[in-house]
């Protein structure tokens, strides 16, 4: 058994403690904002903030959870944070199939809470781990810039 | 179904696995997950806090085995070195998770910390509960410790909980050189990767240490190579720079394999030792 807050609520698992923090938001939860890429941590697609550290949800074992909180991007999308997000990602036109926006909005996410006024290296840096194959991330890149700029006090 | 065996201190996790021998350790996961390694028992390690600490006695700088990279490049204690190499591993979100101590015992020819905690002189504590339940702990030099090819020195009742670095070893005062060459800046397996220290007192070489990762089952690091240098002036080291290379060009073997050829990986570790001997100016 494994109880941890799930976009702030309490949640309890009881099944394998191996299987997948992925599956079990997708299946169980029926968060399906949570994507598979890869399957082994290289794009991102996963992405989601544990205890507010962007993680691969791929490659996290449900049984390592206890007590931590997880926030997807369902979680976060009631909050300030995210509508501005969803305008400027909207507004830079970072979105083309939209597999990996939630991951990227969750690495964006990520990098605002720890850094509000980013540079283009650190916005370059935090989606790092994030595969786009539409974009070719400038425009995702200007999107997390416009957000920054834009968020005044909102991070 | 597996089991999950979750310890709140360190001595019920090394009950937990004097009990079950066999089971996996989960530390960071973002190895474990990957190789989908099964077995009935996983003792997840991830949240104990004691595992997780840096400190420094007399002689060593001690870094918990759970470290997490994000936080070793954060503590202002941990060598410039080894934070860069950090830095250069994988992507954020990997760096949140994976471990130092996961690093090591995952023993990979391309486990990117390893060439610097070789260069440090790293030692791995192991520790078990021996028959009257005390803890008991092992010193390990890292280049015993790791056999193979995910091949390491660890007893099935052991769980790696510390590494040692020799203060003398991170020495501030000692010119350090690093490069991880790989096809591109994040998420990139190393197709090779250098390190190296060098210090110069009066002109006297005191100091040599020099390390390849990626490019043989385990990192190369030959003392006796450089044991022949130290002690003698720079500019004299600098006229033996083409001797030096050659006795490196005779022990590094890299492979041909998807991330790069043989013929490369040789010439620019070469190049690259070539560069730090002349740069140490």
């Amino acid at each position: 058994m494994v109880e941890f807050s799930l976009n702030n609520e309490k949640v309890k698992y009881s099944g394998d403690p191996s299987k997948r923090l992925l599956d079990v938001l997708r299946e169980k939860f029926l968060l399906t904002g949570v994507k598979e890429g890869c399957g082994e941590g290289e794009c991102g697609a996963c992405s989601v903030l544990i205890n507010g550290r962007l993680t691969n949800s791929c490659i996290t074992a449900i049984g390592s959870l206890e007590g931590t909180s997880v926030i997807t991007v369902e979680g976060f999308k009631n909050t300030k944070q995210y509508q501005l997000l969803e305008e400027t990602f909207a507004k830079a036109g970072a979105v083309q199939c939209g597999f990996c926006t939630p991951g990227m909005i969750m690495a964006a996410q990520a990098l605002l809470l720890s850094n509000a006024k980013p540079t283009q290296e650190d916005i370059r840096e935090a989606i790092s781990g994030n595969i786009c194959r539409c974009t070719g991330y400038n425009m995702i890149i200007d999107a997390i810039k416009m957000a920054a700029e834009q968020g005044e006090g909102l991070w | 179904m597996v089991k999950s065996l979750k310890p709140s201190t360190l001595e019920e996790a090394l009950k937990m696995k004097t009990d079950n021998p066999d089971a996996i350790i989960y530390a960071g996961g973002s190895d474990l997950m990957v190789a989908k390694k099964v077995s009935q028992e996983i003792l997840f390690i991830n949240q104990l806090v004691e595992l997780k600490e840096v400190c420094e006695d007399e002689e060593f700088l001690i870094i918990g085995a759970s470290s997490i990279y994000f936080d070793l490049i954060e503590n202002p204690l941990i060598p410039e070195l080894l934070k860069q190499v950090l830095k250069d591993i994988a992507s954020p979100a990997i760096r949140n998770v994976a471990t130092i101590g996961g690093n090591i015992c995952n023993a990979s020819p391309a486990g990117d910390s390893l060439p610097a905690l070789y260069l440090f002189d790293a030692k791995i504590i192991a520790t078990s509960l021996d028959d009257n339940n005390q803890i008991s702990e092992r010193m390990i030099p890292i280049e015993n410790f790791i056999l193979g090819i995910r091949k390491i020195d660890l007893r099935p009742n052991e769980i790696v909980t510390k590494i040692l670095l020799p203060k003398d070893k991170i020495s501030v005062t000692t010119k350090m050189g690093y490069k991880k060459v790989g096809a591109r800046k994040s998420q990139a397996i190393s197709k090779l990767l250098f390190v190296a220290a060098m210090n110069i007192e009066n002109d006297k070489v005191t100091d040599l240490r020099i390390a390849y990762g990626s490019v043989g089952i385990t990192t190369l690091r030959r003392k006796d190579i450089e044991s022949h240098y130290i002690g003698i002036k720079y500019n004299e080291l600098l006229t033996k720079i083409p001797e030096i290379i050659e006795e490196y060009r005779e022990c590094l073997h890299p492979i041909d394999d998807q991330r790069s050829t043989a013929v490369y990986r040789k010439k620019v570790c070469l190049n690259l030792l070539e560069d730090f001997l002349n740069e140490c100016k």
